[in-house]
């Protein structure tokens, strides 16, 4: 079965060339949405939980948060995705790619959460009060004080995040989304041939992830020399 | 009374079952210099923090300019209420001009992006932050991270970002007391500078000397009470109380 | 004496990951002497089918496989002293199952392509069908078409269901474009989906077809067949005495008439 791999796979490429370039970017797309909506998600979850109030309003919230990152940590991915787009949205006429974009922001932005939270917990608390003592609100503080030192120490947790969620992307194809690994698997289907696909597509995930870890590393160069 | 910027009425403060804080009662008048001393654990900065609302009392009140600190709107307050740390606590994440002014620029009128309106507010702006800068000896490390600065010129940035927006009352948590000796002179110099302009201040300090010359009035609080105050000359040379003689010597000699 | 321990654990370790890759190299992939049919185990006839297409393959209330493939099977089996082990997939992994060691024999409404030809051998045609395509009951749109050109043209720039694998989905791509076609696993999934609205259109063969609608009440067939197929078993490539044995067997079935009663009692007249 390994005869002639290297030009079977060649020729796997070149004649799905279209075909796979449309998957990538579905793959793509959803990683990079999901990973951006996530990190919105994230960062309210996480200023929710830091807000030191003990009003009524924030015991609400925090109560919300909590019930939120558990049941999103608590249930697989492939299970939320099935859910919102058999039972609700689907039915509805959203489109399969944002249901799944949907769903990985839902649930990047648990763990983004959880990522922030540790950040902003590790900042010193002067850096809090200094801006409490300034006159600024919680939230100010937050914005302008807090959260940037935050996100630059969560660099290396959010860039594991990413490439996770990118491999994470695979599944996709049970919600009819035809990402990288569900068009090798109608190639595979095709063209009766297991290994080239199964291999190129493992291959392409590598390269994936090395290119986004080299990218990572640029990031987190620029950021730290500058200081901000 | 009107011209008390800050008054302190019987205030308790608790941690548990830990009394910090046991009826102190304080007026600080405008103009007026207070230092308070005490040694570690007696309280003084938790009375000095109370004095913002960095913490809430137990029991008892804190009034800034004869209003409740916690009726309405804190941080409107705050921005007329100076405060330095012992840790400095500048803003890592900007540099040195950024850290004076960010305050000022929030919390003045707003101006659209990018306009004629906006330009000339920022412009004002960064010329009096950078006036303030130059006064202090600080003129050139307007571009600086914070974090590439010695402790004294730290601490020095950290009372020009206190008085940009221009405070009613300026409170010093041990400013010098995480300096290396050689530093402390010009921070305490920068703090005399505003006591002679006639800033009314209240400082936790350890430098009796330094007191000594700026206080127009001094507070010596051990475990949470007040246990004598009075002029310098009271203080120093006549100390009333057990407890403040014991400590002076420790501390004078 | 830690480090021994440590050598044992990482050396049991290894034998544990690499026994599975050892195992999988002794497949049936040789007809030999003392395995004339070249039987992944001997003695048994390993069904590969997806049973999600009645009549043909689906399980009942009870849990057992019924249909009519499975009739087929089961008599293939008996004619050849062979006890039947059905393994259930994906429609997708029917075909490669063949090759991969895991099935002998593969009926599962499976439409012969040429295609198809170029991975797995067939046996002779058991069965003619033609694709028709499926919508929800209060589609109006396809009402009084009766030609295949005319739905051919309904269709087009439509967004069609497929399951992945089946020649269903070949022809929803002909007809709409690969862009506008939407790949589900299995087809219980795909009419729960048209029921839902997730989509409108779904194109499969027409037994199965009548088959799965009866259990999906509010889904209508639009009886125009728009191809002409037959259904085929299949084995794996080079398998040739398997085939020859399995093709006897149908032969037979089909002229003492046992074939058609089988699909008589699933509700098909041939």
């Amino acid at each position: 079965m390994w005869d002639n791999f290297w030009s079977r796979s060649w020729t796997v490429l070149t004649e799905n060339s279209s075909f796979l370039w449309d998957a990538l970017q579905n793959t793509l797309i959803i990683t990079f949405a999901g990973f951006a909506l996530g990190l919105v998600i994230g960062t309210i979850l996480a200023i929710i939980n830091a807000n030191p109030s003990k009003g009524i309003f924030s015991r609400i919230a925090k109560g919300f948060a909590w019930t939120y990152i558990l049941i999103l940590r608590g249930t697989p991915i492939v299970v939320q995705m099935l859910i919102l787009f058999f039972v609700f949205l689907g039915p509805q006429g959203v489109e399969a790619l944002n249901v799944a974009i949907l769903a990985f922001g839902l649930n990047s932005g648990a763990r983004s959460a959880e990522i922030l939270r540790g950040a902003i917990g590790s900042i010193d608390k002067g850096q809090l009060e200094a801006g409490r003592a300034l006159g600024f609100s919680n939230f100010r503080t937050m914005q302008k004080v807090v959260l940037p030192q935050a996100y630059k120490n969560a660099i290396p947790a959010l860039g594991n995040e990413i490439i996770a969620l990118l491999l994470a992307t695979s599944v996709v194809g049970f919600i009819t989304v035809i990402d990288i690994t569900r068009g090798m698997q109608l190639i595979v289907a095709r063209t009766f041939d297991v290994l080239v696909p199964y291999m190129l597509l493992a291959f392409i995930y590598l390269v994936l992830v090395y290119i986004l870890t080299l990218v990572l590393k640029f990031f987190e160069k620029v950021v730290f020399k500058h200081g901000k | 009374m009107e011209n008390n910027v800050i008054e302190v009425k019987n205030l308790v403060k608790k941690f548990g079952k830990l009394t910090v804080l046991d009826d102190v009662c304080i007026d600080v008048k405008k103009g007026e210099v207070i230092a308070i001393i005490g040694s570690s654990g007696s309280g003084k900065s938790t009375l000095i923090r109370c004095m913002n609302g960095l913490e809430t009392s137990t029991s008892g009140d804190v009034l800034f300019n004869g209003e409740l600190l916690t009726k309405g709107n804190i941080n409107k307050k705050r921005q007329k209420i100076g405060f330095v740390f012992q840790s400095f606590n500048l803003f890592p994440n900007m540099n040195v001009l950024k850290n004076v002014t960010v305050a000022p620029k929030t919390h003045g009128k707003f101006q659209f992006p990018f306009t004629q309106k906006w330009k000339k507010a920022k412009q004002e702006l960064n010329e009096k932050a950078l006036e303030m800068l130059e006064k202090f000896g600080l003129g050139d490390k307007a571009k600086e991270n914070p974090n590439n600065l010695s402790g004294g010129q730290k601490q020095r940035v950290a009372i020009v970002r206190a008085l940009m927006s221009d405070p009613e009352i300026m409170l010093f948590d041990e400013p010098t007391s995480a300096l290396d000796p050689e530093m402390v002179k010009e921070v305490l110099d920068a703090i005399k500078s505003l006591a002679d302009k006639g800033m009314t201040m209240v400082i936790v300090t350890h430098e009796m000397k330094f007191a000594k010359s700026v206080a127009d009035k001094i507070i010596y609080i051990d475990k949470g009470k007040i246990i004598e105050s009075g002029t310098p000359e009271q203080i120093f040379n006549n100390p009333q109380c057990e407890r403040l003689k014991e400590f002076l010597s420790k501390i004078l000699d | 004496m830690k480090f021994k321990k440590i050598m044992i654990g990482v050396v049991a370790g290894l034998m544990l990951v690499i026994t599975p890759f050892l195992l999988v190299g002794c497949g049936g992939n040789n007809n030999n002497g003392n395995n004339p049919l070249g039987l992944v185990n001997t003695g048994q006839l390993i069904l590969a089918t997806s049973a999600d297409f009645p009549p043909f393959q689906s399980v009942n209330a009870q849990g057992q496989y019924v249909g009519i493939d499975i009739d087929i099977a089961r008599a293939i089996a008996t004619a050849l002293g062979l006890q039947l082990v059905i393994n259930n997939m994906d429609f997708g992994g029917v075909l490669l199952s063949l090759g991969t060691g895991q099935a002998d024999i593969a009926l599962s409404g499976i439409t012969i392509t040429e295609a198809r030809r170029q991975g797995v051998d067939f046996t002779i045609p058991y069965f003619n069908s033609g694709q028709v395509i499926i919508t929800h009951g209060n589609n109006n749109r396809l009402d009084g078409m009766t030609t295949a050109e005319q739905i051919r043209t309904a269709m087009v720039g439509q967004r069609i269901g497929a399951v992945a694998g089946q020649t269903g989905f070949d022809h929803a791509v002909a007809l709409t474009g690969l862009s506008n076609v939407q790949v589900f696993d299995d087809n219980i999934t795909m009419m729960n989906a048209i029921q839902d609205g997730i989509v409108n259109y779904s194109i499969q063969g027409a037994v199965a077809s009548f088959g799965l609608v009866e259990n999906f009440t509010s889904l209508q067939v639009i009886n125009v067949a728009l191809t002409d197929e037959q259904y085929g078993g299949a084995v794996r490539q080079g398998n040739t005495e398997l085939l020859w044995q399995v093709n006897q067997v149908l032969a037979t079935m089909m002229m003492d008439g046992s074939l058609s009663q089988i699909f008589a009692n699933h509700g098909i007249t041939l």
